[in-house]
C-alpha cells in the first residue's frame, strides 16, 4: 500500500509543482517547498517497497529524510529576508545553518546510514538471484 | 581564466595527465569486447564504482563555476549542489538495484536498452537515444570548451598560438581522453575516474580548509560578509538573493532530475555484485559533499576577502577559484587543485564519450530495427571504439563553430536528461501500470518542453513577438520536469497496464 499512496502522493506533488510554478503569491510558493521537498522521499518509498508494496524497516530513513527536508525549507522560508533574527549556530546566521547543516549534512547521514542499515530488508538474496536467472533463460512465453 | 605560469602547477597537472595515459595503456589489454568496453566487464566493486559515479556526476563546474555562483548570488546558488545529500540514496533506493538485475538477465548496457526491456516498444527507447545524444552533445562541447581553457591557462599556448590557442588547448586534452575512452573504453574509463575522483576530494577538502584559514575561520568569514556595505545580509539569507521558485527549483531539478542522468545511472550495470550497493549511498555522498566543500570554501572566502581588503574585486565571477588558488593556497596545493579541476572535466567527459558511442552503435540501430554486430568476431567493439573518435570529433567541431550554441546546450543539458529519462526510469522501473504510451509521452513531453521553453527564453531576436512567459525566477527544467512526471502518472493511472515480460515483471518484483 505505501507504494500506492506515494504513488498518488507524486502524482498530487507534480501537478502542484506545475501549477505553482506557473502562479504567483505566497501560497504558490508554499505549495511549491511543501511539493517540492516530498518529492524525493516519495520516489525513495517506490523504489524501496517489496513486492507487496510494504515499506518495512526503509521507512524509518525515509521519513527522517522526509521530516528534514520539509522541516528545513520551511523554517527557511520562515527566515526570508530576516537573517539576524535567529541569532548564529555553529558560525552561521540561522537560516544559513538550516540550509548547510540542516540540508546538506543531515539528510546526508540519515539516507547513507539508513540505506545501508536496513539494506537486508530490501536487498536480493543468492536463491533470489538463481530463480531470476532461470527465468531469463526460459524461452518468453507468447 | 588568468595564466598559471608556475612550475609547480605545470609539473602536477603533467603528472596527472601522464597517469591517466598509463591508465588507458594498461586498459588496452583487459578490454576484450563490448561488455568490456561499455560496462566494464560488469566486475566492477563498491570504491571503484562510487568514485566514478561522483567523479562523473561532477564536471569543472563545481570547482569553477560554482564558487563563481556564490560570488555572484550568494548562499542560494548552493541549492544545485546541496542535493548530493540525498542523491545517492534516491539512485540507490529508486533505480539502481532494478538495473542491475536488468542486466543480469537481459543484455542490457545502455538507459535506452532498459527501456526498451521494460517497455518493448522501440519508440520509447529510440526517443530516449535521441535524448541521450541531444544531452551528451551538449555535455560533451561544453566539457571541450572548459578543457580548453584549463589547458590554455596552465600551459600558456595562447603567447605561443595567438587566436588559436583554444583549439590547440582542446586539441592536446582531446587526444589524452580519446587516448584512453578508445583504448580502454569504460575499463579505461572507471580506472581513470577513480584516479580522478580521489584527486577530486583530496583537492577540494585542502582548499576548504585553506579557504576557511584564510578568512579566520567560518564564523569570522560569514560575519564579514554580513556586515560588508556592498553583500550584507542578504548574501548569507538561502532564500534572500532570488525568488523562491528559482532557489528551491534548483533543489527539486538537480536532486529529483539526478534519476534520468545516464553517466550516472550507466555506472550501475558495472557492479559485479548487489551487495556492494549497501554502502554505495555513503561511498558516493561523502565523496559528493567533500567535492561540494570547495564551491562553499572558495564562495564564502572570496567575497569576504573582497569586503575586507585583501582581494581587489573580481572582473568576472568566475575568477573566483583561481583567483583564491593563485594568491592564498601554497603552490603544491594549487597544482593538485588545477589538475581536479582537469580531472573533474576529462571524467565527466569520457563518461560522455562512452554513452554517446553507445547510443550510435547500440541505442539508435536498435530503435530502427537493425540487428546487433556480431560481438564474437569484434566487430562491436571495434565500431565503438570508431564511435569514441566520431562522437569525440563531432562535439569539439560543434564547440568551436558553434560555441554559444554548445554553452547553451550545456547548461541545459542536465534538464533534458532529467525531464526526458527521470520519470520513464523512476517510475517505469518500479510501477507495473506505466505503459509504453505513457513512457512514450513523458519522454517525448520532456524533450520538447524542456528544449522549447529553454530556447523561446533566450531568443532575442523574437523581441516584438508575443511570446508565452514564465513567472519571473522559474526554471524551464522545473517545469519540463513537472510536466513529464505528471503526464506520465496521470496517464499510467487512467491507462490498461500492458504484459510485462516475465523476467523483467520478476525484476520489478524483487
Amino acid at each position: 500500500m505505501a507504494r500506492r499512496y506515494a504513488l498518488a502522493a507524486l502524482t498530487i506533488g507534480s501537478v502542484v509543482i506545475l501549477a505553482s510554478s506557473l502562479s504567483s503569491g505566497a501560497a504558490a510558493e508554499i505549495a511549491f517547498v511543501l511539493a517540492a521537498a516530498a518529492f524525493p522521499a516519495l520516489l525513495m518509498v517506490v523504489g524501496a517497497a517489496g513486492s507487496g508494496g510494504r515499506l518495512g524497516a526503509a521507512a524509518w530513513p525515509i521519513a527522517g529524510l522526509l521530516v528534514a527536508l520539509e522541516a528545513c525549507l520551511f523554517a527557511m522560508l520562515l527566515l526570508r529576508g530576516q537573517v539576524e533574527a535567529g541569532g548564529w549556530v555553529l558560525g552561521l546566521p540561522a537560516a544559513a545553518a538550516v540550509q548547510i547543516y540542516g540540508v546538506l549534512l543531515l539528510p546526508q547521514a540519515l539516507v547513507a546510514l539508513g540505506y545501508a542499515l536496513t539494506f537486508d530488508s530490501f536487498g536480493v538474496s543468492e536463491p533470489d538471484l538463481d530463480r531470476l536467472r532461470e527465468l531469463a533463460r526460459r524461452p518468453p512465453a507468447g | 581564466m588568468p595564466a598559471l605560469d608556475q612550475p609547480v602547477i605545470l609539473a602536477t597537472v603533467l603528472v596527472y595527465l601522464a597517469l591517466v595515459v598509463a591508465i588507458g595503456v594498461w586498459s588496452l589489454r583487459r578490454t576484450r569486447g563490448a561488455r568490456d568496453f561499455f560496462i566494464a566487464g560488469q566486475s566492477i566493486g563498491l570504491w571503484i564504482t562510487g568514485l566514478a559515479t561522483m567523479s562523473a556526476a561532477f564536471s569543472g563546474f563545481v570547482f569553477i563555476g560554482g564558487p563563481g555562483l556564490v560570488y555572484r548570488m550568494g548562499l542560494a546558488s548552493l541549492f544545485i549542489c546541496i542535493p548530493v545529500s540525498f542523491t545517492s540514496g534516491l539512485l540507490c533506493w529508486v533505480v539502481a538495484k532494478r538495473l542491475r538485475l536488468l542486466a543480469e538477465v537481459r543484455q542490457v548496457y545502455t538507459v535506452p536498452e532498459a527501456l526498451q526491456a521494460r517497455y518493448r516498444n522501440r519508440a520509447v527507447s529510440g526517443l530516449a537515444a535521441v535524448a541521450v545524444l541531444l544531452g551528451t552533445v551538449g555535455y560533451l562541447g561544453a566539457q571541450l570548451q572548459a578543457l580548453a581553457v584549463v589547458i590554455e591557462a596552465v600551459f600558456g599556448t595562447r603567447e605561443i598560438f595567438g587566436e588559436a590557442s583554444l583549439a590547440v588547448g582542446m586539441a592536446i586534452g582531446l587526444v589524452v581522453i580519446v587516448f584512453y575512452a578508445t583504448a580502454g573504453g569504460m575499463v579505461a574509463g572507471v580506472y581513470t575516474d577513480l584516479l580522478q575522483g580521489a584527486l577530486m576530494v583530496v583537492a577540494a577538502a585542502g582548499v576548504f580548509f585553506y579557504a576557511l584559514a584564510s578568512g579566520g575561520g567560518l564564523e569570522s568569514i560569514a560575519r564579514t560578509v554580513s556586515e560588508s556595505p556592498e553583500l550584507g545580509p542578504a548574501f548569507l539569507d538561502p532564500l534572500g538573493n532570488v525568488p523562491v521558485f528559482t532557489a528551491i527549483g534548483f533543489l527539486f531539478l538537480f536532486g529529483v532530475g539526478t534519476l534520468g542522468q545516464p553517466h550516472m545511472l550507466h555506472k550501475f550495470y558495472m557492479l559485479d555484485r548487489l551487495d556492494s550497493l549497501r554502502w554505495m549511498p555513503a561511498v558516493v555522498g561523502l565523496g559528493q559533499t567533500a567535492c561540494v566543500l570547495i564551491w562553499l570554501g572558495i564562495g564564502l572566502a572570496v567575497p569576504a576577502l573582497v569586503a575586507s581588503g585583501a582581494l581587489a574585486p573580481l572582473a568576472h565571477p568566475d575568477d573566483a577559484a583561481p583567483a583564491f588558488l593563485l594568491g592564498f593556497t601554497p603552490e603544491p596545493l594549487a597544482g593538485l587543485a588545477f589538475a581536479g579541476i582537469l580531472a573533474a572535466i576529462m571524467s565527466t567527459a569520457d563518461s560522455f564519450l562512452n554513452i554517446g558511442s553507445a547510443a550510435l552503435v547500440r541505442d539508435l540501430p536498435a530503435a530502427l530495427g537493425r540487428r546487433r554486430p556480431d560481438d564474437d568476431a569484434g566487430r562491436e567493439l571495434a565500431r565503438g571504439r570508431i564511435a569514441v573518435v566520431g562522437v569525440a570529433l563531432a562535439a569539439a567541431l560543434f564547440a568551436l563553430v558553434y560555441g554559444d550554441l554548445i554553452a547553451l546546450l550545456g547548461t541545459f543539458a542536465f534538464g533534458t536528461f532529467a525531464a526526458a529519462l527521470a520519470p520513464a526510469v523512476a517510475i517505469g522501473l518500479n510501477w507495473k501500470r506505466v505503459t509504453a504510451g505513457a513512457a512514450g509521452a513523458s519522454i517525448a513531453t520532456g524533450l520538447v518542453v524542456n528544449l522549447g521553453l529553454e530556447l523561446l527564453s533566450r531568443r532575442s531576436d523574437l523581441a516584438g513577438v508575443a511570446l508565452p512567459r514564465l513567472p519571473p525566477g522559474v526554471l524551464p527544467g522545473v517545469i519540463a520536469l513537472a510536466a513529464s512526471f505528471s503526464v506520465l502518472l496521470v496517464w499510467s493511472w487512467l491507462a490498461p497496464p500492458q504484459r510485462l515480460d516475465r523476467d523483467v515483471e520478476r525484476v520489478m518484483e524483487l
